[in-house]
């Protein structure tokens, strides 16, 4: 029985892309699979694909291991089209051998690939397998990131953007085009997913930040008013901007001096305010460890700024003691705890352990 | 660590530091890689580089990440109907079916006897005391002494067990009768009438189980299972039997983060653990009646551990098992734990399960 996809037309012809066997192409050619921008493939990849023994293995490998079914009418042609493009997207911003392209061959998911492939040509077995197999996980997914907007509409446009509603010079264009076969294909269709939610939220927000414009006023009148007051009770230093200033940069600085990884760590948690358990299941790693990396993270850091300021700003104890000071006044932070507790000490701070990577 | 609201302000002048830079946002391709992790090593330092500096792309792995998770939407457990309708995973599913039918015909005889000590216990007590130490530390002397002589007489009661009425025996036999007496306070499993049968059994908890702690630990040298069959059978089974016994001591083993800790599957549904590196090993029987086939220990008090007929058993203490509902009632041939909340289980014909919540959702893997 064949289902149809609910509210979709038929294409009118299949879509199908020939290529000319294995014979080696003219330097200048360009094989354009399909009319997606920066998805060509260049004729450097295809000169070379077809040219080393290694890949042209590689390439037979990977036909056998995708094994598409009969019914798919999924030619070898189509499918090394597909790796050529997969293998030109990959290697674009960088030089790439035979081994390294070889490599990546052999991490691809080509069972996946050549279902998106043959879903991209139109077939009506390959379309109704991925149907029965993806499209509750694909509306499960959209529940799953859209909860409170809509999802069923987020999955129906995906949907129709990988069926290919639209046409150009006589071609379906289809999403399929876009999946390369780094990644499993449901984990690909949940990542369209989540970035056409994320995106949508974030042009709803720039919608909504110009009409709270008038809300970010008041309270800036309200923040001049106190600062107002403050210095009504007191003399302010002329040298607090400053102080602040300095204190900003040799925190930025230390910061970039962190491993990605540790950063990352540091902006999932206070920038995001994720949980330890949900950092921990993105870098899969138990939410003990992401609390004992965060701790161990935020004392590097710490030791980076008070050594900075001391050693290379050339600041006196009061002085570390004061920015900090007026860090909590203006963003109360931690910092200043670990002065406080260290001043009595009076010892020279110790030269900084470097944030060790994973 | 300081609790989140005490370091609120501290967001402030991070979030001015860790800066949205937003550019040269990378596609789902990447996304979805990184996410699965398989991009190569450059390819996720340069990503969690960009990730680190740009509030859009986190909120894509978030959202990624709420699409993967078990919590909230939940994934639609997959159904019989659909899965047997794919023809292709009917014929490894019929030939695991041939080959665990099979494997049961033959093990029958080995199940029975694993039905048959609470009886049997009772019965050799007053007869005979263990000549026997069973352990593999000595696993020599598992074989009786020379010159002794098995006297007791196989049961012949028709299943009323009599342990109830037999007096306290004395000094070496009252270390092995308590053992017995705490396997008989606590509900004796029902010994499975048939390999099925005890599937179905299994089948119908919606619960995990909890196993009586008295039940389920018991010394090897002094294992009143093993001394009964030893001292109720002819020398020939009692020569198989310790040759059984001894082949319980070279199973499966599992290892854990501690290299003095270590666990490993035996025969009749037991696995025993070691915290001395393997010199000496103390007996536990998970799930009575269910045979473990594979287990993963990722820390020295958590195991995980799979086999036939839907089996999954957890333990988080190092002693007290709980059975865990499995997705499908199939059999389990491996599985890899990252914890006591995170595993995957894979079945014999591939298809793979995965939760994280220690059970209580499982979601199949493509």
């Amino acid at each position: 029985m064949r289902k149809q996809p609910a509210a979709f037309m038929q294409p009118s012809t299949a879509v199908s892309v020939s290529c000319e066997g294995m014979a080696p192409r003219p330097a200048n050619s360009s094989i354009e699979a399909n009319p997606a921008e920066s998805e060509r493939v260049s004729s450097e990849t295809v000169g070379r694909f077809l040219g080393s023994p290694a890949l042209s293995d590689a390439v037979e490998r990977c036909w056998s291991k995708a094994a598409p079914p009969r019914e798919w009418n999924l030619t070898r042609e189509q499918f090394v089209t597909a790796l050529e493009r997969s293998t030109a997207h990959r290697f674009k911003d960088a030089p790439s051998n035979d081994k390294a392209m070889e490599a990546y061959l052999k991490t691809l998911q080509v069972a996946d690939l050549a279902l998106a492939c043959a879903c991209s040509a139109g077939n009506p077995a390959a379309w109704e397998f991925f149907v029965t197999q993806f499209r509750p996980e694909l509306y499960r997914a959209a529940r799953a990131i859209a909860s409170d907007a809509n999802p069923r509409e987020l999955a129906d446009s995906l949907y129709a953007d990988l069926y290919g509603l639209s046409e150009s010079q006589g071609r379906r264009k289809s999403l399929f085009d876009y999946f390369h076969g780094q990644s499993k294909l449901s984990t690909w269709l949940r990542a369209v997913l989540a970035q056409r939610h994320v995106d949508e939220i974030r042009r709803s927000r720039r919608m909504q930040s110009l009409e709270d414009s008038a809300g970010a006023e008041r309270q800036e009148v309200a923040t001049r008013a106190t600062a107002a007051q403050a210095s009504a009770n007191g003399p302010v230093d002329p040298d607090r901007a400053r102080y602040l200033a300095i204190l900003q940069a040799t925190l930025t600085a230390a910061l970039g001096s962190l491993s990605s990884r540790d950063r990352l760590r540091l902006a999932y948690y206070y920038v995001d305010g994720r949980t330890l358990a949900e950092i921990g299941r993105l870098f899969g790693e138990h939410e003990a460890t992401v609390s004992r990396k965060l701790e161990r993270t935020r004392q590097a850091v710490r030791r980076r700024v008070e050594a900075a300021l001391r050693e290379e700003k050339k600041w006196t104890e009061a002085q570390v003691c004061l920015s900090l000071d007026y860090a909590r006044d203006e963003w109360p932070f931690d910092l200043t705890e670990s002065v406080r507790s260290e001043r009595s000490r009076l010892q020279p701070a110790a030269e900084p352990d470097a944030a060790s990577p994973d | 660590m300081a609790s989140r609201d005490q370091e609120k302000p501290a967001a402030n002048l991070l979030r001015q530091s860790l800066r949205d830079s937003g550019d040269n946002c990378p596609g789902p391709d990447i996304l979805a890689a990184y996410f699965e992790r398989s991009l190569d090593k450059e390819e996720t330092a340069r990503y969690e580089e960009h990730l680190s500096r740009c509030v859009r792309c986190r909120g894509q792995v978030a959202a990624l990440d709420r699409a993967d998770a078990p919590g909230g939407a939940q994934p639609p457990q997959p159904s019989l109907g659909l899965w047997l309708r794919d023809w292709r995973r009917l014929t490894p599913v019929a030939a695991a079916l041939i080959v665990v039918v099979a494997v049961w015909i033959a093990r029958r005889p080995t199940l029975k006897q694993a039905a048959e000590p609470p009886q049997l216990v009772a019965m050799s007590q007053p007869e005979q005391a263990p000549t026997t130490s069973v352990g593999p530390e000595s696993p020599r002397e598992a074989r009786p002494a020379p010159g002794s002589t098995p006297t007791a007489k196989p049961a012949k009661t028709g299943g009323k067990p009599l342990f109830r009425d037999t007096a306290p025996p004395k000094s070496k036999e009252a270390e092995t009768d308590s053992l017995a007496a705490g396997a008989a306070a606590s509900p004796a499993p029902a010994p499975p009438a048939t390999f099925g049968g005890h599937l179905e059994q299994d089948a119908t908890a919606s619960n995990a189980e909890a196993i009586s702690p008295a039940s389920s630990s018991v010394e090897m040298k002094n294992h009143p299972a093993a001394a009964a069959r030893l001292s109720a059978q002819g020398p020939k089974e009692e020569a198989r039997a310790l040759e059984a016994v001894d082949r319980r001591s070279t199973t499966a083993m599992i290892s854990t983060p501690d290299p003095k800790v270590l666990w490993r599957i035996a025969d009749g549904g037991f696995v025993e653990r070691s915290q001395d590196g393997g010199a000496s090993w103390q007996a536990q029987l998970p799930v009575a009646g269910a045979q473990p086939t594979a287990g993963s220990a990722p820390s020295e008090t958590v195991c995980w551990l799979v086999g036939r007929g839907g089996l999954i058993a957890l333990t988080t203490n190092a002693k007290d098992w709980k059975r865990i509902p499995a997705a499908v009632p199939a059999d389990f041939v491996a599985i890899t734990a990252r914890d006591d909340s995170t595993a995957t289980v894979t079945t014999v014909d591939g298809h793979q399960f995965m939760t994280r919540d220690g059970g209580a959702h499982w979601k199949a893997l493509p």
